[in-house]
């Protein structure tokens, strides 16, 4: 879920973009450098940004009957690294915004932190810690989605936490109240996400396998196993 | 996901503000968007909410039943958004065990969805008048680099094609009875869904790298807008507009 528009405190929409923007001018100066090594670099790019896009008006069979949709941010993050996710996020959080009314201008920043830049951080560091193990790649692969997932909203939930205290329980019990209600969507969807990715990237392997060792997804020896 | 995913762009296309010029647009919204967010809710945020749905069913043009379909997700997500804020851990109030509501945390909701609809509405003004592509070729002329916007111009027309092709496969799919299969079938289905649609549209990127490079595609994708007179009647109308909320506000405090 997005941050909705007008949801934050102005100061805190000011500061969220100030955090936000030197990770979004990184992975813009990513994406201008991929951009200049070829001119098909950013169709890849443009395509893997309306991807994302797509992915998140996919609804998810969920156990609840109910239906929700994945962010997408680990599989992009693992494809094309966070700094350019970082860049893609926020086209993509901007399209929402003005073509879906998901999100808003105000709270832009806040959901580019979440979404673009601490999701897919988070994502891409745990599919590199675990690529270092000799766990096979799907390991990573289901833990670098769930875990950039279930970040995000952590994160919101942490915004959240800091613009709306408990009148009781101050930013601690925000925080685990926010945290409690996301907890009962969430926790699902992130392994499910995860689920899909396993089962995404095993589709990858079997008909795209060139492209992903291109990418450095995936070894050598991996793709022989297919 | 449905074909309304596209409804806010197809009125956009078809407003008789698509021939006003972008910045005059960007102001009008932007304006009442900060004044949505910095105004208390009554009355500047109701204020803010009148005037643009005045400006969008009026002047704009779209239709109040576009207008209606396009506000509903995000007033759901506000009021559910709203309802943790409503509810406190603990303290006074009315409630089941530590979890309590107050007529603060009542109020606070209260304010936040007024905020929220006010800003989400005046965001419309400018989304339900101007395509994205109009809003991307204003950005060039503000100087933002070329392959920023070629990419952004790329995945909005990219967009459209992977929808289009998303639905097709998704009828293929329910044609099939896709969705009355097992649960582990129609996660494999889903998995497959997605992939193919990943591969295709890199496919289709490929194809369009090639067809943009046999006319001489090297640097930029620049494209050809309309000429659009500046319209001082208009931005002086935006602005008082603006300050007249701002002024009732100051006259009610």
């Amino acid at each position: 879920m997005h941050i909705a528009e007008g949801f934050l405190p102005p100061i805190q929409c000011a500061v969220w973009f100030a955090a936000s923007a030197p990770f979004v001018i990184h992975g813009a100066r990513a994406v201008i450098a991929k951009a200049k090594e070829s001119p098909e670099n950013k169709l890849l790019l443009a395509a893997a940004g309306a991807f994302t896009f797509v992915l998140s008006a996919i609804k998810l069979p969920s156990v609840t009957g109910s239906s929700s949709h994945p962010t997408g941010t680990g599989a992009g993050a693992i494809l094309f690294g966070p700094p350019v996710m970082a860049f893609l996020g926020t086209i993509v959080l901007l399209f929402q915004a003005l073509l879906l009314a998901h999100g808003g201008l105000t709270t832009l920043g806040a959901n580019v932190f979440s979404m673009a830049i601490a999701g897919p951080w988070a994502g891409y560091g745990i599919w590199k810690l675990i690529r270092r193990t000799s766990a096979p790649a799907w390991v990573g692969v289901f833990f670098a989605m769930a875990v950039a997932d279930l970040v995000t909203y952590c994160v919101t939930s942490v915004q959240l936490a800091i613009a709306f205290p408990d009148a009781a329980s101050g930013f601690a019990g925000a925080l685990t109240k926010f945290l409690t209600v996301f907890a009962v969507t969430q926790i699902p969807l992130a392994v499910a996400e995860g689920v899909l990715g396993v089962l995404l990237f095993g589709f990858f392997t079997r008909v795209a396998a060139p492209e992903l060792l291109r990418l450095g997804v995936l070894k050598e020896k991996e793709v022989a196993h297919v | 996901m449905t074909s309304h995913d596209t409804t806010i762009d197809d009125a956009a296309w078809a407003s008789p503000w698509r021939r006003r010029r972008v910045g005059e647009k960007v102001l009008l919204s932007v304006s009442l968007v900060l004044t949505a967010l910095l105004t208390p809710p009554w009355p500047g945020c109701v204020l803010v909410a009148c005037l643009s749905v005045f400006l969008i069913l009026g002047p704009a043009r779209i239709r109040a039943s576009l207008l209606a379909t396009v506000m509903i997700a995000p007033v759901t997500f506000l009021i559910i958004g709203a309802l943790p804020v409503a509810i406190h851990l603990g303290g006074d109030g009315w409630g089941i065990g530590p979890v309590r509501i107050n007529a603060d945390g009542a109020t606070t909701a209260l304010g936040l969805i007024a905020h929220g609809i006010a800003g989400t509405l005046a965001l419309m003004v400018l989304a339900t008048t101007t395509p994205m592509v109009d809003v991307i070729t204003w950005l060039r002329a503000l100087r933002v680099p070329d392959p920023l916007l070629d990419i952004a111009s790329l995945t909005y027309r990219l967009l459209f094609v992977l929808l289009s092709t998303t639905l097709a496969v998704r009828q293929a799919q329910v044609a099939r009875l896709g969705d009355a299969a097992s649960w582990r079938r129609r996660w494999h289905a889903l998995a497959s869904t997605i992939g193919s649609i990943i591969l295709r549209s890199w496919q289709r990127a490929t194809n369009l790298q090639r067809g943009l490079e046999g006319r001489g595609y090297e640097e930029s994708l620049r494209t050809l807008s309309p000429r659009r007179a500046r319209s001082w009647p208009f931005i002086g109308v935006s602005l008082a507009s603006v300050a007249g909320v701002w002024a009732t506000c100051w006259v009610l405090a």
